[in-house]
């Protein structure tokens, strides 16, 4: 069926004339507040969306690049490996020789409760990894800002996050000591010599990280750990989708030994999940907006039926079915829909993309108000004003909005209206011209 | 010549709260092509009933109802639809003018409807309304009109689909004695103009003259009726 069929010219003059009377008659007010209410929905979801993508994104980047790595390799069963092959640099060369691959780390892993300065106490994630690490791994190096110090330019050093060096108490040269530690199969925990040197500090987006990991250098594990200790390996591939497709060829190419691979996917499972619950009841509870508008659309298109059920009566007889006048009110609905998602589409759109002028520009606003208001109440103290420093921290939240995810938040404002007036509508179905038409 | 509307044993009763209504028992009616019936009776005889059922706008309890190859009572909404856009010119008591349309656009909104361009629909209107004398009135509002006027467009608006059969009911009942007979002037005369049969209802014993054949609906059923 074309859309000419459906939608017929005369239909759509007829649609015209009964909005542009709705626009500013009587049906005006309710009709305007429906659209905002829509705008309003449409914005705020896609802001929402914008910034959870942008802090999401923040996290799991974080979380791929210094935590869990794309692909994990660890040995099973070392049996399998002459002493000359267990050497991480020739198991890294091995695990390297794939095209999409573009970093392998061999690293150690441990727990230790870490006292600081004054006996202040945390628990932190020891990651012995090469000093080289940062000029090796650029991935890395974007993720991990040293915000003080430099990265384990000496053996026996350490580098912390700066939340965890916060809670320590500690600075770069400062010590702290590793009072017990555990670890996996591999790691032996006969510490020996438990105090190092603070080398720098760390800040990257996600404060799991800033608050529990700390850097060693990996010439330094067995140190700490006892020489049996088997390094894993930290897989960076240049597409992290690819995970999957590089441990089914490694698995075939190293087949002969006894390495296991774990994906990025599979390691973060419970936490990116989470993450998606997260996301989703939140765009559930901004879903409700919608409800709220389609329930006035409803109620304000039922008494649009009501109070237009004479002319409805006539165009019926003069030759229209029920069903074609209903697409009148339809139209009125998809209307009232657009009105209120295009201009919530662009401003969310805007508000996304330009958090920081936003931002900025409230700042300065507010700050130009308050300043006013003090220079006639009590100019002395206008001098000690400053800026909301919220604003500056509002003005840097990273907003990614994804096209699906906006096309569809915007096509369901339209979607809801339309729905609300086909509600609203289907009573014209029952009408009966005779009975109306005489009533009059 | 032969029947546009054949009706034969035709009931219809209403069923509500109480005891069942019979409004129409057994109706028999025949109209040639180009006749101007008119059927008199008392308020609440079933004059309108009878017209809301040739005009497809109300069903029947029984019997059959044939207006030209129409079967009415076994139509669909669809062709109901049809029948009334392409068949039929309804001018009702009241003027049931769309009040956001002049009156140009109310007259040429059934064509428009129908399929034709805007340009023709405008155009066809335009002339029917210089017919009943509205040419200056065109891009005027129902309320910027009197009744008169009012029911002067229903009238235009009836013939511009260039219909066979006009159903008029009461067209003059809501009219002062001047303008009533200024409509029914005018509406007898676009039937010859034009060559339209026209059945109308009324309570107005003054039109039964004007009328090829007149009857009185009583008692549910129509009788000659002799002025």
């Amino acid at each position: 069926m074309g859309l000419k069929k459906v939608f017929p010219s005369w239909l759509l003059y007829v649609a015209r004339r009964f909005s542009r009377v709705d626009r500013t008659g009587h049906s005006s007010v309710t009709g305007s507040l429906s659209s905002i209410g829509i705008a309003f929905g449409v914005m705020t979801l896609i802001v929402v969306m914008a910034v959870m993508n942008g802090f999401q994104s923040g996290s799991i980047n974080s979380i791929l690049e210094i935590s869990s790595y794309h692909v994990r390799a660890s040995i099973k069963d070392s049996s399998k490996f002459t002493n000359s092959n267990l050497d991480p640099a020739k198991i890294s060369d091995k695990l390297s020789e794939n095209s999409l691959v573009s970093s392998v780390t061999p690293f150690v892993e441990a727990q230790s409760l870490i006292t600081g300065t004054g006996g202040r106490e945390s628990v932190g994630l020891l990651r012995f990894v090469p000093p080289n690490i940062l000029k090796k791994d650029a991935m890395l190096s974007n993720q991990l800002q040293m915000i003080s110090g430099n990265f384990l330019d000496n053996p026996g050093t350490v580098v912390l996050g700066y939340l965890l060096a916060r809670s320590l108490g500690v600075k770069p040269g400062d010590t702290i000591n590793m009072v017990a530690m555990s670890g996996d199969s591999t790691v032996d925990l006969f510490a020996q010599d438990r105090v190092v040197t603070v080398s720098g500090i760390f800040a990257c987006n996600f404060d799991e990280i800033n608050s529990s990991f700390a850097f060693l250098r990996l010439d330094d594990s067995s140190k700490f750990l006892g020489d049996s200790v088997q390094p894993l390996y930290g897989v960076k591939l240049y597409k992290p989708e690819n995970a999957s497709r590089y441990i089914a060829e490694m698995q075939k190419q190293m087949s002969d030994l006894s390495i296991t691979f774990e994906s990025w996917e599979n390691y973060n499972r419970s936490f990116f999940g989470a993450l998606r619950i997260e996301k989703n009841i939140l765009m559930l509870l901004v879903f409700l907006i919608f409800i709220v508008v389609a329930v006035n659309i409803f109620n304000s298109m039922r008494r649009m039926v009501y109070e237009r059920r004479e002319e409805i009566s006539v165009l019926s007889a003069l030759g229209s079915t029920k069903d074609t006048i209903q697409r009148i009110f339809l139209l009125q609905g998809f209307r009232i829909g657009l009105a209120g998602a295009l201009p919530g589409f662009l401003l969310g759109l805007f508000l996304s993309v330009r958090m920081d002028t936003v931002f900025e520009l409230v700042a300065s606003i507010s700050y130009g108000v308050q300043y006013f208001f003090l220079m006639i109440v009590s100019p002395s103290k206008a001098a000690w004003l400053y800026a909301n420093p919220m604003f500056q921290y509002y003005a840097q939240v990273p907003a990614q909005p994804r096209f699906g995810e906006t096309a569809f938040i915007t096509l369901f404002g339209i979607f809801s209206a339309v729905v609300a007036s086909w509600f609203a509508s289907r009573h014209i179905l029952k009408l009966s011209v005779a009975e109306v038409l005489s009533d009059e | 010549m032969s029947n546009i509307i054949e009706i034969k044993k035709l009931v219809k009763t209403f069923y509500g709260a109480g005891e069942p209504l019979s409004i129409l028992e057994s109706l028999d009616m025949s109209v040639e092509f180009g006749t101007k019936v008119i059927i008199l009776g008392e308020s609440g005889c079933g004059k309108s009933t009878l017209l809301n059922i040739i005009g497809g706008l109300d069903t029947p309890t029984a019997g059959i109802v044939k207006v030209g190859t129409y079967d009415i009572a076994n139509l669909n909404e669809e062709q109901l639809t049809e029948y009334r856009s392409s068949f039929l010119g309804l001018v009702f008591q009241f003027h049931y003018l769309l009040k956001d349309f002049t009156a140009l656009e109310n007259v040429m909104l059934p064509m428009y409807m129908r399929g034709a361009s805007k340009k023709q629909a405008s155009e066809r209107a335009r002339q029917l309304l210089c017919d009943v004398g509205l040419e200056s009135r065109l891009a005027h509002l129902p309320a910027q009109m009197s009744g008169g006027e009012r029911q002067r467009v229903a009238v235009a608006r009836a013939l511009v689909n260039d219909p066979k059969l006009i159903l008029a009911d009461e067209p003059t009942g809501n009219l002062d004695p001047k303008h009533g007979a200024n409509i029914s002037d005018i509406l007898f005369s676009m039937v010859e103009k034009y060559g339209k049969t026209l059945v109308m209802v009324t309570h107005d014993v003054s039109l039964s003259s004007r009328g090829d054949i007149s009857y009185k609906l009583q008692n549910g059923q129509l009788v000659n009726y002799e002025s």
